[in-house]
């Protein structure tokens, strides 16, 4: 193993292995800064420059640089005009554009260049030195305990929304529905699709997150309207100070923890990820009133932990050669085209060059904070452009962005579609986070549920107390888990209130 | 004169919504045209989604009877209250009338035109008065996404024939990546 | 009004107008069909496979190595979903220029009419076939250090405990499924089916003990097998494939059973020409030393047949599974 792990060293440490990286990065901010065009579409447009280059320590760094940067990469529009680009900066858009509207934006970028770069460090070491452990630990999640890490997640999203807990849960409940629209995960069998071929396939993900979080932005623009010199903030403000860094260490930390949880656990993937980050980073603070309305550390919480995410996610590829997502799936690809056949076999005959690739993803990170910190300025500067001049390129991307990622037209309408229900929610005070956070989950943990169920068979009492303790505790630990943290951020919601009113008299 | 509160209005809705899919699950979800025991299906389609709106009715429901309860189902002032500030409602209308036509004649009109349309009207309701920008942004920004993302990106967007075939050769004209 | 457009209009100068008119819109027709010379650009070939599955795998070795033949590279576009409804109903629905293909198997071609309503695809009118790649044959697997070490050790074990015993398929009604279901119907037994996204997550779940017994494919297991963590206690077709390892024929199974053919579709209507392009690409890919290696080495064959040949083999196929359902349905 030793002697694997030094021979990777070796050929890591090679010029033209920077270049590629940081080539691959860009590209992957480039993409990921571009909403709808998301990270599997320019990996795979990518694949086969990657076969092209030859040598599988340069071609596979070069995709999972583009990775990388491509998770970073969503959080600036999430931040700038609050259109998350991915499901990843869903919870980066809270805090993020909030900051913007402050006239904080770069501090904002920043901290999510920062907390991305550290949390992917951090996570990328963990992920080369326990490597094997975790391999062992990856094939211990199966349906039941991934069913039951869902509904926990699920509740403490519906829990922690803006406003009352019983809001949060109607989203969440609503969103999980409109998962259903759709083909069902066992049987295929069509539901609510009143019989057309779009309904049959279901909702997209980006046309609900543009519709759900950037239209009634773009619509709000339009209701102020008749300002011609009106912009988003006026200035991007100063840069992020070192101690306002080092203050939210604590919350990179434990987010890179909760993203490396996540990332071990198959199917959970970053948008679970980022939500836990951001939640986890309120409920430790010690005022969660203000997260919402442009808190640093909120930023710091979410992108720490969706980055972490990306290292572990490898863990089965290479250990068992299964992959998680749909990147991983390219990555698996592109390993095969260099020759290499990611399995358990994959560590003993070619650890040198896993090991390499492994140490590459590690100082690609170093890289990662050079190429963000330069790019910075340029997309800070967008909002100080006129907001006459703004919105309307924003809602271009809105839409095109819908197209772009699947070639659907139906996608547009869907946007419009969400983009009215955003509206609505907006103005009925309904936080539209658990509603996306259902969708994403709810198929998910409709699948996972049925699976339990056929696991289980007639004796699912035996099941799960033998065979799933696991899961029996997560599902029974979840309702004490949720009134708990509800209790405490209605809490904080009184003490808010109560300040607002005492400032108000 | 009072009306419902918003947040009612919009929880309302959802509880309709909620106990019209539960009461017609039969018509709107499909069942499997072979049976299969449960040895070899997993779960039925229905279970879940009735599950899902059952939750959803109920939470509904406790909501809008703890406001009756609470006596906040109304709110004082009129219904209308942002149509005051002069044309904000007709420009809100317009807007969306505007997004929506835009969104369903994507394909037909093509991407540069749909754009075209879209960004202008949008620019002048937000406010921009100057013809030049407004004509220019509208024309620009639209053109050059299209051939970043079909040429350097090598992805399609909807584009009507002869303006597909009269960029072909400025297309040509760019360094091929 | 004179001021707005005054050259054009004055007399004489419209003819000339009108003229530059048409030329420029002709000239980019002109350019267009001069050049043309199919595949002028990459061609995507949809995949509706979930990551990482002998399909999955299988594509990803032949789109590398069949972009020389064809001059443009396949790209893969994973579709995942429906049981592969979804996959395929974007390829049926697509441009019939050449450009999108879709990869199939026979169970999604010719038994998903039969168990599935879908009111918006037929696989014998909308797909035309290009080429079988390979066909593969499925093997019962057990982990190593598990309990059985033969196949009549399990079915003992399945007699007895009906119900009991958990296997790990990759979807109703795919590869791994249809196999099982055939096992069950055939030789009476009652096995307990647990769903998985496809067949890598299916020997994820071997692998970790949640069920007793799944199936697999070579592609999918070689690795595994070469690290003796996987066993194979019976394999598909008439004779044996591995020493000391009964055939499912010998078991007591139609000889049928557990064969997939792995199919390149194109949507009809694609011009002959364009067709017949990328028939012959695949062709010559069959003469392509690496090629051949790389499938080797993924544990695969490469029992290719044109897309024409296989059309009489896809009439078959629509008879036995029809008969198959019947079969089912009728319990």
């Amino acid at each position: 193993m030793i002697e694997s792990l030094l021979a990777g060293v070796d050929v890591a440490l090679r010029v033209d292995t920077f270049i590629w990286i940081s080539g691959g990065l860009l590209l992957g901010m480039l993409m990921g800064a571009l909403p709808g065009f998301t990270t599997s579409m320019g990996m795979s447009v990518l694949v086969p420059i990657s076969f092209l280059v030859g040598d599988p320590l340069i071609g596979i760094p070069f995709l999972i640089g583009v990775y990388k940067g491509g998770i970073y990469g969503g959080s600036v529009p999430a931040i700038l005009i609050s259109m998350p680009g991915t499901g990843a900066s869903i919870a980066t858009v809270f805090d993020g554009h909030a900051l913007t509207k402050k006239g904080k934006s770069r501090k904002a970028l920043e901290m999510s260049l920062f907390a991305s770069a550290i949390s992917d460090f951090l996570s990328d070491i963990f992920t080369l030195v326990m490597i094997i452990p975790v391999a062992a630990i990856v094939l211990g999640f199966g349906p039941p305990e991934i069913a039951a890490v869902m509904f926990l997640s699920l509740v403490i999203i519906a829990v922690t929304a803006t406003g009352p807990v019983i809001k949060g849960l109607i989203m969440l409940c609503l969103g999980v529905w409109v998962g259903f629209v759709g083909a069902d995960p066992f049987s295929a069998m069509a539901r609510y699709s009143f019989g057309t071929s779009e309904l049959y396939d279901g909702f997209h993900l980006i046309p609900i997150l543009i519709g759900l979080f950037a239209l009634p932005e773009i619509f709000n623009a339009v209701k102020e309207g008749d300002m011609p010199g009106a912009r988003v903030a006026s200035f991007v403000g100063e840069r992020l100070r070192l101690d306002e860094l080092k203050n939210s260490l604590r919350t990179i930390f434990r987010s890179t923890l909760i993203g490396t949880g996540i990332g071990v656990i198959p199917g959970l993937g970053q948008p679970i990820a980022a939500m836990m980050g951001y939640i986890a980073a309120k409920n430790s603070s010690e005022h969660p009133e203000t997260y919402g309305e442009g808190e640093l550390d909120g930023v710091a919480g979410a992108e720490a932990a969706n980055n972490a995410v990306n290292g572990p996610t490898m863990v089965p590829l290479l250990t068992l050669g299964i992959p998680g997502d749909a990147v991983t799936a390219l990555l698996l690809g592109a390993f095969m085209m260099q020759g290499l056949r990611p399995g358990p076999t994959l560590l003993t005959s070619s650890g040198d060059i896993v090991f390499g690739i492994l140490i590459a993803m590690v100082l690609a990170n170093i890289l990662f904070v050079a190429i963000g910190y330069l790019t910075i300025p340029f997309f800070a500067r967008v909002v100080t452009i006129k907001k006459s001049l703004l919105i309307p390129v924003t809602i271009m991307l809105a839409f095109a962005g819908t197209y772009l990622a699947r070639g659907n037209p139906f996608d547009i309408v869907t946007l419009i579609g969400f983009g009215l229900i955003g509206i609505a929610a907006r103005q009925a005070k309904f936080d539209v986070a658990p509603m996306v956070m259902g969708f994403i989950l709810g198929r998910e943990l409709e699948y996972s549920f049925g699976q339990t169920l056929a696991l289980a068979g007639d004796n699912w009492l035996r099941f799960a107390l033998t065979e799933r303790l696991g899961m029996t505790a997560v599902v029974l630990a979840t309702p004490i888990i949720g009134v708990l943290l509800g209790r405490r951020m209605s809490h904080f919601r009184q003490r808010a209130l109560a300040r607002e009113a005492g400032q108000a008299a | 004169m009072s009306h419902l509160e918003a947040d009612v209005k919009f929880t309302a809705v959802v509880l309709l919504l909620a106990v019209l899919a539960l009461v017609f699950g039969g018509w709107l979800i499909a069942e499997p045209p072979i049976p299969l025991g449960p040895d070899v299906l997993a779960m039925s389609p229905k279970v879940f989604p009735t599950l899902i709106l059952a939750g959803t009715a109920l939470v509904a429901s406790i909501f809008l009877i703890t406001k009756h309860r609470n006596g906040t189902l109304f709110v004082a002032g009129s219904a209308g209250e942002g149509a005051r500030v002069g044309g904000t409602m007709y420009r809100q209308i317009l807007f969306v009338f505007i997004t929506v036509t835009c969104a369903l004649l994507l394909t037909t009109l093509g991407f540069l035109t749909t754009m075209f349309l879209l960004m202008a009207s949008t620019a002048v309701l937000v406010g921009n008065r100057s013809v030049v920008q407004v004509l220019s942004i509208s024309l620009v920004v639209p053109l050059s996404f299209y051939i970043i993302v079909t040429h350097v990106l090598r992805t399609a967007l909807p584009e009507i024939d002869f303006i597909e075939r009269a960029l072909v050769p400025i297309l040509r004209l760019l360094p091929s990546v | 009004m004179n001021r707005t457009l005054p050259l054009v209009f004055s007399s004489g100068r419209p003819v000339a107008f009108v003229a530059l008119l048409w030329v420029l819109s002709i000239g980019p027709f002109a350019i267009e069909t001069a050049d043309a010379q199919f595949p002028e650009k990459p061609i995507t070939l949809i995949t509706p496979f979930a990551a990482g599955g002998s399909s999955d795998l299988t594509a990803r070795v032949f789109t590398t190595y069949l972009s020389q033949y064809l001059g443009q590279p396949m790209l893969i576009k994973l579709v995942p979903g429906q049981a592969g409804q979804k996959g395929t109903l974007e390829a049926t629905q697509a441009a019939p220029d050449g450009y999108t293909l879709v990869f199939m198997d026979n169970y999604r071609d010719q038994l998903h009419q039969y168990t599935f309503r879908n009111d918006y695809y037929d696989t014998n009118e909308d797909l035309v076939a290009v080429a079988r790649i390979n066909y593969g044959q499925i093997g019962i697997i057990v982990r190593t250090d598990g309990p059985y070490s033969s196949w009549d050790q399990l079915e003992t074990e399945a007699r007895e405990n009906p119900g009991q015993l958990r296997l790990s398929h990759s979807g109703l009604w795919a590869a791994l499924f249809v196999p099982a279901m055939q096992i069950m119907q055939n030789m009476d037994l009652r096995i307990r089916m647990v769903p998985y996204r496809g067949g890598g997550p299916a020997k994820a779940a071997l692998m970790a003990g949640d069920v007793a017994f799944s199936m697999a494919f070579p592609a999918t297991i070689a690795a595994d097998i070469e690290a003796n963590l996987i066993r194979v206690l019976a394999t598909a077709g008439p004779e044996r494939m591995l020493e000391g390892v009964p055939s499912f024929v010998e078991i007591g199974l139609p000889p049928s059973t557990g064969y997939i053919h792995r199919i390149i579709m194109a949507p009809t209507g694609v011009p002959a020409d364009r067709l017949v392009i990328l028939r012959q690409a695949f062709a010559q890919l069959q003469t392509d030393e690496s090629y051949l290696a790389a499938m080797r080495r993924l544990g695969e064959n490469t029992e290719y047949l044109d897309g024409a040949d296989y059309e009489a083999v896809r009439i078959e196929q629509s008879r036995e599974y029809r008969e198959l359902v019947q079969a089912i349905a009728g319990q």
